[in-house]
């Protein structure tokens, strides 16, 4: 009878873990590019999406993340939002370069892209480095398996997580993603989707950041999270969808 | 004198006998002579209008558009003085559609009050243009094209004993395509239950009661109905939909569902209020106004037609959560008085003069009832194949949490008129 009941609490407990929408709680220092971007309201600063570190003083997020004219700071070596981990590192964004062709009122076009100017350069340890990017114009098979990580809704129009979540998505090749019963011509060539199971996907508050996929064995960023759908974020059909790094490698390179 | 009876939504004039001070004027000579000119004057106007009509079908209602804003907003703070802690719910479409409609059976001076009263500047605008704008007003509004679901008529429920000017009624069925219905008011019973039907029948079930009883001195009585089944453009999901509490005053909290939508709104965070424009299918809106704490009644005063158009000007479309209370509200307004407030006294006094319904000047307006019932709920257009999926940014919205007494207004884009002017103070009454 005892040992039914910790069971029973057993199951409780990993119930507690699913998250990002449908993953779990992130090691600490797993992601060490993972960045908390956050914005200045009254004197403090909240978290408003994600982004990656992709030089010591350059971070590359989704442009739609920083549309509004207010103060951004960025989170290094964040693990838990709400506790001190001890390797936190906050430096202030000093300028934002958004693609010329972003529209903020059609994030289907795409071009939601964006390489945020930080005031100084962060100190690179075991917590904090930068991201690997993917070869220009590479494309990841149908059902790759990928890896969002976000500090975004638990489930859709829930709460924020505290510690960074992660879950795998496996990438939907863009002939899938683009039948008209999945995103149709929403979706472009120049955007990434995976996932679409209906369990597991990215929510509100993860916009920016990574889709880390390994490629040799080696994590690349191969999407930044851009949008979803409004029926929910963990829509069956509607996978998460990215905006493609492969496809804006040379202008990375001309605007870092 | 008699008293003639108003009903909204079902509005409601009743009209029975009273005695009228000055005693009663014009005799039954002059009453046919009259009857005759206007029906000859009216058959050529009817043609020349109808041409008119399908030729420049946007001008007519848009010319009573400003003044009838102007009115719903001016009657709107009178009522919220009137009632200053409780729900309100009215249609001003349906208050103003029956008192320009009853206009057309008074002279003198109270015509004139009702006519300035609802807002007509009679420099600006003729009272031709007026009725003709309420005509094509009603016939926009019942086009059966639409996507919305909409329909409005006008009734006249007129005492079996009582003559009718037929000019009267050719006004108000060319004009506001009134129904006319021989009635037996000496019968309260079946009175009550023939008017209660008509106003269920067109309200389709949703005002089953209007009345409680009927005057058996009724000589006529005047309904408008308006009912209206707003679809949203982009439905709530029920799935999300959780009880809340929202808080009716400081000392008081009432637990209500409340339906959630992440979603792209044109909406506005403001010094004064939260605001946002929710569409439903077809050509027509939901403002939805939430005042910051403690500034309900700062907002409610200064509602007006400009101070709409600031906010309108305020907001931009983003990614915002919404939270709306699902409810349904229903009022009734006892007019009379609001309406004598606002300077419209003399078609309820014993100086009413409403000898173009009957030929004389022996009745006046004894009672104005409207009722309105307004429903919120998750429901949207059915998800048709083809509808194309929403694509929202996944960054964090800011969150618009109607959870505290709020203004609703919904508004006809096509018509440019305001069907319902709401304040929700309770969701639950």
């Amino acid at each position: 009878m005892l040992r039914l009941l910790v069971l029973a609490s057993l199951v409780l407990c990993d119930n507690e873990n699913v998250r990002v929408v449908g993953g779990s709680n992130a090691a600490k220092n797993a992601w060490p590019w993972q960045v908390s971007l956050q914005y200045l309201s009254g004197s403090s600063w909240y978290h408003t999406c994600g982004a990656s570190l992709i030089r010591a003083n350059r971070v590359l997020t989704a442009a739609h993340c920083v549309d509004r004219s207010v103060s951004f700071r960025v989170g290094l070596g964040e693990h838990s939002l709400s506790a001190n981990d001890g390797t936190e590192q906050y430096i202030s964004v000093s300028s934002i370069r958004k693609h010329a062709s972003w529209n903020t009122n059609n994030v289907a076009a795409g071009y939601d892209i964006a390489i945020l100017f930080l005031a100084a350069s962060a100190n690179l340890n075991n917590a904090v480095q930068t991201a690997k990017l993917p070869a220009s114009g590479a494309t990841l098979a149908h059902n790759y398996n990928c890896v969002v990580t976000g500090w975004g809704r638990l489930s859709t129009g829930g709460a924020l997580a505290t510690i960074l979540q992660q879950a795998n998505l496996p990438v939907v090749a863009h002939t899938t993603c683009s039948l008209s019963s999945w995103w149709g011509n929403t979706v472009k060539t120049s955007m990434v989707c995976a996932g679409g199971d209906g369990v597991k996907s990215s929510c509100n508050g993860d916009s920016g950041g990574p889709l880390n996929c390994a490629v040799n064995g080696v994590y690349e960023v191969h999407g930044i999270v851009s949008f979803g759908s409004s029926l929910g974020c963990n829509y069956k059909q509607k996978p998460s969808v990215f905006t493609k790094v492969s496809s804006y490698i040379s202008w990375i390179n001309s605007n870092i | 004198m008699k008293v003639l009876l108003i009903l909204g939504v079902a509005l409601l004039f009743t009209l029975t006998f009273a005695h009228h001070q000055e005693g009663h004027h014009g005799n039954d000579d002059n009453d046919e002579h009259d009857h005759h000119d206007h029906k000859d004057s009216h058959h050529k106007k009817g043609e020349h209008h109808d041409k008119k009509h399908h030729h420049n079908e946007s001008l007519a209602c848009h010319k009573i558009a400003q003044y009838n804003a102007k009115f719903s907003f001016d009657l709107y703070r009178q009522v919220a003085l009137d009632h200053p802690s409780e729900n309100i719910v009215f249609s001003p479409y349906s208050i103003s559609t029956a008192f320009t409609f009853l206009s057309l059976g008074a002279k003198d001076r109270t015509r004139s009050q009702i006519i300035e009263g609802f807002g007509f500047n009679t420099s600006e605008i003729s009272e031709q243009e007026i009725h003709e704008g309420f005509h094509h007003l009603l016939d926009l509004l019942n086009k059966a094209d639409r996507e919305l679901k909409l329909s409005t008529g006008n009734a006249l429920f007129i005492s079996k004993e009582q003559k009718i000017l037929q000019t009267f009624l050719d006004e108000a069925k060319r004009l506001y395509h009134s129904e006319a219905f021989s009635t037996d008011f000496k019968n309260t019973d079946e009175a009550k239950k023939q008017i209660n039907s008509y106003v269920e029948k067109q309200t389709h079930g949703k005002i089953a009661e209007l009345l409680d009883s009927v005057d058996q001195d009724a000589m006529l009585v005047l309904i408008n109905c308006i009912y209206f089944r707003g679809k949203w453009e982009k439905p709530f999901d029920e799935k999300w939909t959780k009880e809340g509490d929202f808080h009716v005053n400081e000392n008081k909290t009432v637990k209500v569902p409340f339906m959630v939508r992440t979603g792209m709104y044109n909406a506005a965070f403001t010094d004064e209020a939260s605001v946002v424009s929710i569409p439903y299918k077809g050509d027509a809106s939901a403002l939805f106004i939430l005042p910051n704490k403690g500034k309900l009644s700062e907002v409610e005063q200064n509602l007006n037609p400009e101070a709409i158009r600031k906010l309108q000007n305020a907001m931009h479309i983003g990614l915002l959560d919404v939270v709306l209370p699902r409810f349904s509200a229903s009022g009734t307004l006892s007019l009379k008085d609001t309406l004598s407030k606002m300077g419209i006294t003399d078609v309820f006094s014993d100086n009413a003069d409403l000898s173009g319904i009957t030929g004389e000047a022996n009745m006046k307006v004894s009672k104005v009832v409207h009722k309105a019932v307004l429903s919120v709920d998750e429901k949207g257009t059915e998800a048709a194949g083809a509808t194309a999926v929403e694509a929202i940014p996944m960054s964090l919205p800011p969150r618009m949490e109607f959870n505290s007494p709020f203004f609703m207004f919904v508004l006809d884009h096509k018509t440019k008129s305001l069907l319902f002017s709401a304040r929700i103070v309770n969701p639950l009454e």
